[in-house]
């Protein structure tokens, strides 16, 4: 399954799965500045979303609106099971790997 | 394009451009997140970064994914990624087709805009006054025994303030008067003076600035020119002044006597208008100015009128035009002459006043800009037709394209379609490029040649719609035709067989290689003339020798007349003693500026009629340091007491007056049996006292021996720099209070062909593009013809051919073209030259050797261009060629 998934979509899954209930296109975007400190366009993370939600690691709901958004509804994005377990695999593969890391390396 | 839109809310064309391509059950989240990313950007890095990174955004959502697929077929977006595609390997596969296609384009285009630039600013002279629409300038059409003998700008000081009272019509009257020149100096405080000869010096009335859209800086328009002694003066000449200083309330003195306040500064003049001025003084402040009112006789007055909007300005030209008959009706009855009164727009008085004497300063000329106009039209249309004829001729190999798509099932107006944006293409790539160099090059040609053009003018809406429409004209007219005989061609005949024949009649693109070659030929010979025009009016026989005479600009700032008068013969002694100085005279006119004074006279012959003369205040020794010749009778003399009242006229103002001969004036008298009665002494010969496009002036001199406006210095020697440095010192002796300004006759009369000068350089570069452009076309042709009839040539060669028989048979078709093109362009270019060289009193003439020259260049040019491809093939291996059939 995981071979699937991009090094960008990996993050932005992870980013959705971190923030329940607020993750749409703009706030995505902020928060993929804030914790890996370069920018991408929100068109390209509308993209990224979309690929997700086509392979099932998200779902989506249209949400309210604000007045920052000049009344335009959110379109909020969600973790599916999928999704959730697909990012414990990778994580667990990576963990096996960190782990037969040699010691040697660290002791400087 | 500037857009203005509320301080806290994005760009409003991109919200709507965003708005109109996004689809509707996306445009939530698009532009949701949008404005949402834009209100806490804007917040964080302020409004200027949120706008850009919110355009940046709607470009980049701007991609199929966002349009909704209902609405879009994406077949036909795949056939034009398609065309793109094809049209760009076409351009990358025939490397030398295409950029000549498009470097013909882009120097045509590039050409076209330059021009522009300049069109654009000689069309806005002077629209920038407020109701400039209803600004007129009076000027005055003076005619004598029922004939047009001069026309003026200036007119009576009288005609402003009466018109203004009898025609309701008119909102304002305004009236300038030229003669505020000479010295204008400011007291420092340490005693010391700043002083200045100031030449664009005029009087004005109080409301010169409520007509004029000049700005004021400082300063209230209703009264900064009201009272006597008030002057307002431009940023730059306050600077030269008072520096840093707040000049309102300082005093300048001008010529030494009289005390002026400032009262205000204004903005410098913009270049585009026909009055460039840095000081204007008020009206008031001239002697005699409450008499004026009534006077008819002296007319040096510029006047500017302002209309009211809903004027009938027919109507109100025929009653302003017969205004003088009432108001100088006993003069004109006694004279025989009549005076008409001639509203002229100020918006035409930069290119429309031709003819028109004593203006403020050089105009600029109306035919001279449709001229170039034509030009950039001929250069474009040139380009255009080498796209035509490269995209036909190289058709054969499109052909088989064209073939293969229509079998695949494309039909016609979908082909049509293909070249039609083939031609857009290169037409929008042309003039992105040309736009480019056209900004590069702005700043050189400005240092070049004395023009300014705007490069800001570039992102005009004007400039960029023209642009726009050239695209479209473009593509219409490069793109059409070629489209059409692509397209036409059935598969099967295009896929079987060669199309190509070599020999055929006068087609369409032999029709359109003779149209650019007639084009070139004609501005080739146009460039002969032009310079041979320039050539011959300085290589004339003035009539008077301008060499070695230094001027320097007679004194203005003293205690008055008497003094100057005395300071200006102790000059004069002082002067005389220096070894390098041969003579020195005294006169109020020098040849290559443009006489104020004229007067009518009679004669014994005409003793009626009044005779326009102009008139020359001046010594004996101007005639000296002229060599100018005596046809008849003696020079004045300082020991004949009686030469104040006598007068040397020139050959034309004899004529004027009706004498057969010099000899037949002399001992007559001009204005006999009047108060104003003149002993003719002397007639000397005719002297261009203008430029050779003008007519030789009737003169009369009198003798004037005091001070004049100009010093007239005869050296001996080539070693200015120290003659002047003398004369200099001897200056500041006689008049510590004046500037010493001078400059030599020679450059000062070579002054006047500045202009021919500029519209030469200019001529000949855009002469030269146009005849560049045709033969990259021709060029690009030939290639092609030899580059097809390759095989033909290769068997020619193999049973037995010449390298020059084969030359000789590829140039004959092009040389038949050529002169048939010559033909038409010899009388074509002789009609337009002579229509041309109307402007000019002296004309060179068009003769035969210029034809020849015209003719044997644009052949040996077509030749080169024709055998060096033509060379290439027919010295190639012919084996090269045939092996692969």
């Amino acid at each position: 399954m995981s071979q699937n998934l991009g090094n960008l979509e990996e993050t932005v899954l992870l980013i959705v799965a971190v923030m329940p209930d607020e993750a749409y296109g703009y706030t995505v975007s902020e928060q993929y500045y804030k914790t890996m400190g370069s920018r991408i366009s929100i068109s390209a993370v509308h993209t990224v979303l979309k690929r997700l939600e086509k392979k099932g690691f998200i779902k989506s709901k249209m949400g309210g609106s604000t007045a920052e958004r000049g009344g335009r509804r959110k379109r909020i994005f969600s973790v599916t099971k999928l999704g959730l377990k697909t990012l414990e695999e990778i994580q667990e593969n990576r963990m096996k790997l960190w782990n037969m890391m040699p010691k040697l390396n660290f002791s400087h | 394009m500037q857009n203005a839109p509320k301080s806290d809310s994005p760009p409003k064309w991109a919200n709507r451009f965003l708005e109109w391509y996004c689809a509707h059950h996306l445009i939530d989240e698009i532009q949701g997140d949008l404005l949402e990313a834009f209100y806490y950007r804007y917040q964080e890095l302020g409004m200027r970064r949120a706008k850009w990174w919110f355009i940046w955004d709607v470009i980049r959502f701007f991609r199929p994914s966002s349009f909704g697929k209902q609405q879009f077929n994406t077949n036909s977006i795949a056939m034009f990624k398609n065309y793109l595609k094809v049209s760009f390997r076409n351009f990358v596969r025939n490397k030398v087709y295409s950029s000549i296609n498009l470097s013909g384009l882009i120097v045509g285009i590039a050409a076209c805009l330059l021009i522009s630039l300049h069109v654009i600013e000689e069309f806005s002279y002077d629209n920038f006054h407020p109701y400039s629409k209803d600004t007129y300038r009076v000027v005055m059409d003076m005619y004598a025994k029922g004939e047009l003998r001069t026309k003026s700008a200036p007119i009576y000081a009288a005609v402003g303030p009466n018109l203004a009272k009898d025609f309701p019509e008119i909102v304002a009257a305004m009236r300038i008067l030229p003669f505020g020149g000479g010295v204008y100096s400011v007291r420092q405080e340490d005693g010391s003076q700043i002083r200045f000869n100031e030449e664009k010096a005029v009087l004005a009335d109080p409301n010169f600035f409520e007509l004029f859209g000049f700005k004021l800086i400082d300063g209230d328009p209703k009264n900064v020119l009201s009272e006597p002694r008030q002057i307002v003066i431009s940023e730059s000449t306050a600077k030269r002044y008072f520096g840093n200083k707040n000049p309102i309330g300082e005093n300048i003195v001008w010529r030494g006597r009289d005390d002026t306040k400032v009262t205000g500064v204004f903005e410098d003049f913009p270049e585009n208008s026909h009055m460039q001025f840095d000081m204007i003084t008020s009206l008031k402040s001239w002697e005699g100015y409450d008499e004026w009112v009534n006077n008819w006789g002296w007319y040096d007055f510029y006047t500017f009128i302002r209309l009211s909007e809903n004027v009938d300005i027919n109507v109100f030209r025929t009653k302003i035009s017969q205004y003088l008959d009432e108001k100088k009706a006993e003069s004109f009855a006694e004279n025989n002459i009549r005076q008409e009164l001639v509203l002229q727009p100020i918006e035409d008085i930069h290119l429309y006043s031709k003819g028109l004497s004593w203006e403020m300063g050089e105009n600029g000329g109306a035919e001279n800009v449709y001229f170039l106009i034509a030009i950039a039209a001929l250069i474009l249309i040139i380009a255009w037709v080498n796209f035509i004829n490269l995209s036909t001729a190289r058709a054969v190999k499109r052909a088989k394209e064209v073939g293969v798509r229509k079998v695949v099932g494309a039909g016609k107006s979908q082909l049509i379609i293909q070249f039609l944006a083939e031609a857009f293409l290169y037409n929008f790539v042309a003039v992105l490029i040309a736009t480019g160099i056209v900004a590069l090059l702005v700043p050189v040609i400005n240092g070049a040649i004395e023009i300014s053009l705007e490069r800001t003018l570039l992102y005009s809406n004007l400039v960029i719609l023209g642009l726009s429409l050239l695209i479209v004209a473009g593509t219409a007219i490069s793109g059409l035709y070629p489209a059409f005989v692509l397209t036409s061609f059935k598969p099967i005949t295009v896929i079987r067989g060669n199309l190509y024949k070599r020999k055929g009649k006068l087609g369409f693109r032999q029709v359109l290689v003779v149209f650019q070659f007639t084009a070139s030929i004609t501005l080739i010979l146009g460039t002969f003339i032009v310079v041979k025009q320039l050539q011959f009016m300085r290589s004339q026989d003035l009539g008077f020798s301008p060499e070695q005479n230094l001027v320097v600009r007679g004194a203005t700032s003293g205690s008055g007349g008497d003094d100057l008068d005395q300071r200006s013969q102790r000059f004069r002694n002082e002067l005389l003693e220096l070894p390098a100085v041969l003579n020195h005279a005294i006169t109020n006119n020098i040849p290559g500026r443009e006489n104020f004074g004229i007067s009518g006279y009679t004669s014994i012959i005409f003793p009626d009629d009044l005779q326009n003369l102009y008139n020359v205040h001046t010594d004996d020794n101007f005639f000296v340091n002229f060599d100018i010749e005596f046809l008849a009778g003696r020079n004045f003399s300082k020991e004949i007491l009686t030469d104040t009242a006598a007068v040397i006229l020139n050959e034309s103002a004899i004529r004027l007056l009706g004498f057969d001969s010099p000899d037949a004036a002399l001992a007559e008298k001009l204005n006999p049996n009047t108060r104003r009665e003149f002993k003719i002494i002397g007639v000397v010969n005719d002297y261009h006292q203008a430029s050779l496009r003008d007519n030789l002036d009737p003169i009369a001199f009198f003798y004037h021996d005091g001070r004049g406006r100009f010093n007239l210095i005869k050296l001996s020697t080539n070693d200015y720099p120290d003659v002047v440095r003398q004369i200099e010192s001897v200056w500041d002796k006689v008049y510590p209070d004046n500037p010493f300004d001078f400059f030599f006759m020679d450059e000062f009369f070579d002054r006047q062909y500045k202009s021919d000068e500029k519209f030469n350089s200019i001529f000949i570069g855009f002469a030269g593009l146009a005849i560049f452009v045709a033969c990259i076309g021709l060029f690009g042709l030939v290639s092609f013809t030899a580059e097809q009839s390759k095989k033909e040539i290769s068997i020619r060669k193999v049973l037995g051919a010449s390298v020059s028989k084969v030359v000789f048979l590829l140039a004959k078709d092009y040389a038949r073209l050529i002169f048939i093109a010559i033909l038409i362009a010899f009388p074509l270019a002789y009609y337009l030259m002579k229509q041309w060289l109307q402007g000019y009193a002296y004309q060179t003439s068009i003769s035969a050797g210029v034809f020849v020259m015209g003719g044997l260049l644009i052949s040996v040019i077509a030749f080169l261009t024709v055998s060096f491809k033509s060379f290439n093939v027919a010295n190639s291996n012919p084996v090269n060629s045939l092996r692969d059939e």
